[in-house]
């Protein structure tokens, strides 16, 4: 399936910010230089430059299977302390052993297949307490439209009561984090000492819809302690609630530097903001949705990033 | 006291710690918890429901669970004050009334409620309401650890619901169970949904009604597939079926066949790489009297990789098959105490596997003949439709079955005359290769705009495209 341009997804580069959020807030919690980065990069490294950016005390390790696809990170390397390792990330897994290491772990796939669950569920049994992982799927209810393809591939995972998706990518998105709780269920159930409380999970779509969930590997007994670290940050999801809806309108910079004079505001963000551009971003109509669009903006736009021509 | 040489006995009396520790050791959280759901089934059994056609009709059992307590109520007629000495017992008293035996249940031993109960929790309140009697058992941590007392309080109540039925109510957790029930709850509940939506397929689809968690359980029925209206030696797709009654009055129906089309050589990898490994219907299962004991089995057990047969292997994804024993002693039928499996060295069912074997092999060879034609073989599955086990059972194929008379007398069969691939036309060839599946999604994508494209089309426009371009 096609791709849209990485690094022109901008809700996924606001979801990116989000999970540099969170691991803000672990950092409240242990030294991230205990910490380790694994990801599946791709060819611009993209997630490696915001962590090598944000936290430099951070290890990185980045996996790839493909021998042109490394040749090319290495010609995006943005730092020199990413280690690149060629690998499949299957192959990876087998060999990977935390050691008292703690990590962080973020299977970013494009699809939805038993294997993605499997690794995730693979890697939460291999982690060191108080390590993160978190996981990106495609949330595309049609690909499993034929009756009974989702039971067929997720029936280990699947809640009760459940055969086939709902139409809704939104809905689809909801489902597949109850699907994936169950996973992370079976996965810790032979660790009565340790569970995986999420701390946020994201919808969003940029062409494709796509669900993110990121949590923490720790005791029962420290639950508590994570839900009152991350319990203040507007964005946590401490409870397997619905993933929060990540969609940031197209606006011009111009645009954008008329809202930022308003904003910080309330909760009515959305409607003040439609007040302060005077005008409907959907070209009006009972569809037009600008107010729900705005409220988005108010909520993300600190990690909504500018788009501009440049000159190489 | 006693002097040692003035004693003319020693004791022999069972301890009860060794009961409910060596009861619960060999068996499952999930598989304690439909035993439970056995004894609703029998409750139903022991009513005048029972005769009629679908005789769960109406009737159901409400699963909840959370980490301080386990509950299980349904309106299965609940317990008749006759047993009341019997049903409490650690095993079943040989003087048990005949005519409160349900009959085509499957528990023999009178062990299940309380194994199930001793394995989750230290606690437990048994009510239950049966005609006029209405009436509470309790069982506590005082009286489990109190090797002497093996009476359980029993008080009368009033009559306080409009169904008859019984109230299992568990707390004092264990530990690994409030983990089971808490942290875990959701995967517990995922995991049973999946057991009773299987092993109590027959049941529901009977009427049986079953919630966990407020959650309704759907039946996972299986189906073959069969090609109608052709005549019954027709070279069509459909199910080897066996039917017979053996000399004790166990009745036998065995069916083989495809439960889908065949997969093709790619389908077949990836499968085995995109499907969570629990969630084939390929292989057999076993019901005893309307409960699934065994389900989609691929091992020896069922006749894979005995004679005639060969190791199940993905290919064989399609092939499914259902044996039912259904008898009213259900002391006749071959499955193991825990009711969750199949006695293997049961004679009556080791007969029937030699004709499971005898069936699955046209399946197994029908397979290896045509795992590499998938045009041949959607063609051949195109003209089919989709038969349950008791569509089967009813005769829905309408084919002349055959006497058999080897393992069982007077026994009746259908064997299908599956189609044989002709011999190859000389002047075609063969052509098979593999290649990366990233590799052949990019060239479906190129082809057709479709990177999800069947691989084997894939293949054959590469070739057209590429004979085309050499003719011109």
């Amino acid at each position: 399936m096609t791709q849209p341009a990485y690094r022109l997804r901008p809700n996924k580069a606001v979801e990116r910010l989000l999970f540099v959020e969170a691991i803000q807030h672990i950092a409240k919690l242990n030294d991230l230089s205990e910490y380790t980065y694994y990801g599946l990069g791709g060819a611009f490294l993209e997630d490696f430059r915001i962590m090598n950016d944000f936290f430099g005390e951070l290890g990185l390790v980045s996996i790839e299977g493909k021998e042109e696809i490394i040749k090319r990170q290495q010609f995006h390397l943005p730092c020199r302390n990413i280690r690149l390792r060629q690998m499949r990330f299957r192959s990876f897994l087998q060999s990977y052993a935390a050691g008292g290491e703690k990590s962080i772990f973020w299977l970013d796939y494009t699809r939805l297949s038993w294997p993605e669950i499997d690794d995730f569920m693979s890697v939460l049994e291999k982690l060191e307490l108080w390590s993160m992982a978190k996981i990106t799927v495609r949330a595309q209810p049609r690909d499993f439209k034929c009756p009974g393809n989702l039971r067929r591939k997720f029936a280990k995972i699947l809640p009760p009561g459940v055969d086939d998706p709902p139409k809704l990518p939104s809905d689809f998105a909801a489902l597949i984090l109850k699907m994936l709780r169950i996973g992370t269920q079976q996965a810790l159930k032979n660790y009565p000492d340790r569970l995986f409380q999420p701390v946020s999970s994201f919808f969003y779509n940029d062409s494709t819809p796509m669900l993110t969930l990121t949590g923490i590997v720790c005791r029962p007994n420290d639950v508590k302690i994570v839900r009152d670290t991350f319990d203040n940050w507007a964005f946590s999801n401490l409870a397997w609630d619905p993933p929060t809806k990540v969609s940031v309108p197209t606006l011009s910079t111009k645009e954008r530097l008329k809202l930022q004079s308003v904003l910080p505001c309330d909760d009515s963000a959305g409607k003040l903001l439609e007040l302060a551009l005077g005008y409907m971003l959907g070209g009006g109509g009972p569809k037009d949705t600008t107010k729900q669009q705005l409220q988005q903006y108010a909520a993300f736009q600190r990690y909504f990033p500018y788009y501009m021509s440049a000159i190489p | 006291m006693l002097h040692e040489r003035e004693r003319d006995s020693v004791s022999a009396q069972p301890v009860k710690s060794f009961f409910v520790s060596m009861l619960t050791r060999d068996i499952a959280l999930d598989e304690a918890i439909l035993d439970l759901l056995d004894n609703c089934v029998d409750g139903i059994l022991r009513t005048d429901a029972a005769e009629a056609i679908r005789p769960y009709d109406g009737y159901r059992a409400a699963i909840t669970f959370d980490a301080d307590s386990f509950a299980i109520e349904d309106n299965c007629g609940g317990i008749p004050p006759t047993l009341l000495d019997y049903a409490f017992r650690l095993g079943r008293a040989p003087d048990y009334p005949e005519d409160e035996k349900p009959r085509g249940a499957v528990g023999v031993y009178g062990i299940g409620m309380k194994r199930a109960i001793f394995k989750m929790g230290e606690s437990c309140v048994i009510s239950t309401q049966h005609e006029n009697a209405s009436y509470e058992v309790s069982i506590s941590r005082e009286w489990l650890h109190d090797e002497d007392d093996w009476n359980i309080p029993f008080l009368n109540t009033e009559r306080s619901k409009h169904e008859d039925g019984t109230k299992i109510m568990v707390t004092n957790l264990y530990d690994g169970i409030t983990a089971a029930f808490g942290n875990q709850r959701e995967a517990l509940e995922s995991e049973l949904a999946e057991m009773v939506s299987t092993h109590y397929s027959f049941i529901i689809d009977k009427g049986f009604s079953v919630t966990i968690n407020g959650a309704p359980i759907s039946s996972r029925s299986r189906g073959f597939v069969y090609t109608p209206n052709t005549a019954s030696n027709a070279r069509v797709i459909r199910p080897f079926t066996y039917e017979t009654t053996t000399d004790d009055g166990v009745d036998v129906f065995m069916a083989v066949g495809f439960d889908r089309a065949i997969p093709s050589e790619d389908d077949v990898s990836s499968e085995q790489e995109e499907t969570s490994r629990s969630s084939e219907n390929a292989g057999w299962t076993v019901v005893c009297n309307d409960r699934a004991v065994l389900f989609c089995d691929r091992s020896e057990l069922t006749g894979w990789g005995e004679t005639g047969v060969p190791r199940f292997h993905n290919q064989f994804i399609a092939v499914s098959g259902m044996v039912e024993f259904r008898c009213e002693d259900p002391a006749k039928l071959p499955t193991t105490t825990t009711k969750r499996g199949v006695d293997a060295s049961s004679l009556l069912y080791l007969q029937t596997k030699n004709k499971m074997r005898e069936g699955m092999a046209l399946f197994t060879a029908y397979t290896n003949r045509w795992k590499s034609r998938p045009t041949e073989v959607r063609e051949q599955f195109a003209s089919g439709e989709t038969a349950t086990f008791s569509d089967l059972k009813e005769g829905i194929m309408g084919v002349s079955t055959s006497p058999s008379t080897i393992p069982f007398r007077n026994a009746q069969q259908y064997k299908p005359n599956l189609p044989a691939p002709q011999r190859e036309d000389p002047q075609t060839r063969r052509i098979s290769f593999t290649k990366n599946a990233e590799d052949v999604r990019i060239v479906a994508e190129y082809l057709s705009g479709d990177s999800e494209r069947n691989p084997s089309d894939v293949g054959q426009e590469c070739f057209d495209l590429v004979l085309q371009e050499a003719n011109s």
